[in-house]
């Protein structure tokens, strides 16, 4: 067995134990006889556990070679003509760290999960689709061509509104899933757009036809308006999941599923694939100005609406919401100005952070009259903030901004959602008048009747 | 005394193995206390069903399966009823106020009780809501009421039925509870008459049908192995070899 051969395993063990796992758990579930719930939990635990194990190793091989890539061929998925779907994973610099870092989480909020979801109805569903987000997840990342990818990026986003309407018995936790998923298909077009382009101009979806040189330093290999079109496409594609004015308003209102979803999903994982895939595809990106010009505008707006708005929010979890919207919006400006390293710490670094706020936030009111009680009063959490330099009349006019926050929804409503809603009833009341004039259209001939 | 608290606690949580320990049993409720992810870290009064108002050798060596309140009051040095008074006063508003929020918030669990605890979200401070956007919730969350048994809280009060009446005529507040029955009140007689029940405005005395009580060693012998409500039982080893004066 040579090394290649060694790696080529771990990297499909990264993939393959979260996707059993999801058998393991789904098949009995399907046949009405869901496993316990101990069970469930060392079951996923455990598939979350060989990917780290295999994640951890794969990085340590890499690591002794100086961070060669290694590309695993699986397979093609289908070909027409001379375009091949192939489904190829990569192990580098960039995907086998991130790899062990998402499922490391995926695997702790299992462990917290199993003890919060106790005797829940939904337990065994939550935990299928804790495994179907960490096989999408990791399909995403190890993706070496824009198919795969896109197929784990879709994972993700399926797992994410489904956890989202995890209390499907209760209006607005179907509402917010509802906003999520339409959001992340407006979205999603980009990403399946950039996948034809990049199909078109070089034949496959494969990476290493893309990309010259090894993650961080890869080049691109194509001329700089397909580069400047696929890299604008997936920027679009980047603002659904990372919750970029103007698709932020799903964001604050995800906080409605189970708190481990919400830290992993919101605080650490399905916040930052966007990023992901910008620093996947940064190569295109250095060849593209207008995009990272866009990534920098659209992220600095965005990094400033949250922090407006996140400082008026009066519950806990849609200030973390917010806080979380802020950073990744910091980390596309990173990603814009060109950087590669950077980002990646910054993702790594406020996934760990923010997951963990999330799991503490049920815990608030504790840890607030632990603190009391230790300093014997209120603390003072004035603090000082960049507002307080504005003039009084503008500071007013911020809260008010913030209060509603940014106006941003009242637009999207106004100017995007209703003018769409009214096209689409008149093609409605068109085809049922079309309908109607063709049913009260006489027959031509007498036709034999049954 | 701590490790054996903490095991007969044990045996209402299905995460704690029904042969664990009793020193187990205290590392278990120890490490559910500072759990980040545990949503139960007790049960607080879950299942409470009676207050017994009284003096405690009456009750010595009866195991109530942690569901009563059990208050201390000497009815021989209180002729003039004025200690019941001011006891009631306390326990009749604060022992119905807890048992009733646990029984609105079972049988009602999204309406009256707050739903379950895990979409829950801290505002302002002061109070949980359901995700994102909606009321504050101000019942008890399910996961604090799966257990319990909707009733109305027994109160048995070791005193005289005249007494009773006497001091719960002088508390407002005690009367409109008995009187609307929003908690059943018993008096166990000092004298000797046995229980009367109070009915319509006044006592009348108890007929119960006659059942043997169990007699175990020690508690562990009786609640070993069950998760279930369980009936009272007399335990020997409280009593320290003689018979108290304990009557079903």
């Amino acid at each position: 067995m040579t090394g290649h051969d060694v790696v080529a395993a771990l990297v499909v063990m990264q993939l393959a134990a979260p996707a059993a796992t999801l058998g393991l758990v789904g098949l009995p579930a399907l046949l009405g006889r869901p496993l316990s719930e101990r069970a469930t939990t060392q079951i996923v635990g455990a598939g979350f556990a060989v990917g780290f194990l295999a994640a951890i190793s794969v990085l340590g091989l890499l690591f002794a070679r100086g961070f060669t890539p290694e590309v695993v061929h699986s397979g093609t998925w289908f070909a027409v003509g001379h375009h091949a779907a192939t489904v190829n994973l990569v192990a580098d610099a960039l995907s086998v760290p991130y790899v062990c870092f998402s499922t490391g989480l995926c695997w702790l909020v299992n462990s917290f999960a199993g003890k919060y979801l106790h005797r829940e109805p939904g337990f065994t569903r939550f935990f299928i689709l804790l495994a179907l987000f960490g096989t999408g997840m990791n399909l995403m990342v190890l993706a070496d061509s824009i198919d795969v990818l896109f197929a784990g990026w879709e994972f993700v986003g399926i797992s994410s509104a489904l956890l989202i309407g995890f209390f499907f018995e209760r209006r607005n936790a179907i509402d917010a899933a509802l906003r999520a998923y339409t959001t992340y298909r407006i979205c999603d077009v980009g990403l399946l757009a950039a996948g034809v382009v990049i199909h078109r101009a070089v034949g496959s979806g494969d990476f290493e036809r893309l990309f010259g040189a090894d993650w961080p330093a890869s080049t691109s290999l194509v001329p700089a308006g397909t580069a400047t079109v696929v890299s604008l496409l997936l920027v679009f594609a980047a603002l659904g999941k990372t919750a970029q004015v103007p698709f932020s308003g799903w964001l604050p209102r995800a906080m409605e599923g189970p708190t481990p979803s919400s830290a992993i999903f919101y605080g650490a994982l399905s916040i930052h694939a966007g990023a992901y895939v910008l620093l996947r595809c940064e190569a295109l990106l250095d060849a593209a100005p207008p995009a990272r010009a866009a990534l920098v505008v659209i992220g600095a707006g965005t990094a400033l609406h949250a922090s407006v708005v996140g400082r008026v929010q009066t519950d806990l979890k849609s200030m973390l919401a917010y806080a979380s919207m802020a950073q990744a919006s910091l980390i596309l400006v990173e990603i814009g100005l060109g950087w590669r390293v950077v980002p990646l710490v910054h993702v790594v670094g406020h996934a760990i952070l923010r997951s963990l706020q999330i799991l503490r936030s049920p815990s608030a009111l504790h840890d607030r009259h632990e603190l009391e009680a230790a300093i014997g009063g209120h603390p003072d959490l004035g603090g000082w903030s960049p507002l307080s330099w504005l003039p009084a009349g503008a500071q007013a006019a911020a809260y008010r901004i913030a209060l509603e926050r940014g106006y941003e929804e009242m637009a999207v409503t106004k100017f995007v959602v209703g003018p769409a809603l009214r096209l689409l009833e008149r093609l409605a009341a068109a085809e049922r008048a079309w309908v109607t004039w063709l049913g009260e259209k006489p027959p031509r001939r007498a036709g034999g009747r049954p | 005394v701590a490790a054996a608290d903490a095991h007969e606690r044990c045996r209402r949580f299905e995460t704690a193995r029904l042969d664990i320990t009793p020193g187990a049993a205290r590392a278990h409720v120890e490490a559910r206390s500072v759990d980040l992810a545990q949503v139960r870290p007790e049960l607080g009064h879950a299942t409470n069903a009676v207050c017994i108002v009284g003096r405690r050798w009456r009750t010595r060596g009866l195991f109530l399966d942690r569901r009563a309140f059990l208050v201390s009051y000497d009815p021989t040095a209180d002729d003039d009823g004025a200690i019941l008074t001011r006891t009631l006063a306390a326990v009749g508003p604060v022992g119905a106020g807890i048992n009733l929020e646990y029984y609105f918030s079972i049988i009602d669990r999204l309406g009256y009780g707050s739903g379950t605890k895990l979409p829950h979200n801290i505002t302002g401070l002061v109070g949980v809501m359901d995700g994102h956007a909606s009321d504050l919730r101000t019942g008890l969350p399910w996961q604090m009421v799966e257990i319990h048994e909707p009733v109305r809280l027994l109160v048995i009060i070791d005193a005289p039925p005249e007494r009773i009446l006497a001091a719960a005529a002088r508390v407002p507040a005690v009367e409109r509870l008995a009187a609307n029955r929003w908690i059943q009140l018993v008096a166990w007689d000092p004298g000797g008459s046995g229980l009367h029940v109070f009915t319509a405005g006044r006592f009348v005395p108890f007929e119960g049908e006659r059942c043997v009580q169990p007699v175990v060693e020690r508690s562990i012998d009786w609640y070993r192995g069950h998760r279930e409500h369980l009936p009272p039982a007399r335990i020997t080893a409280a009593l320290g070899g003689r018979a108290g004066e304990v009557r079903a």
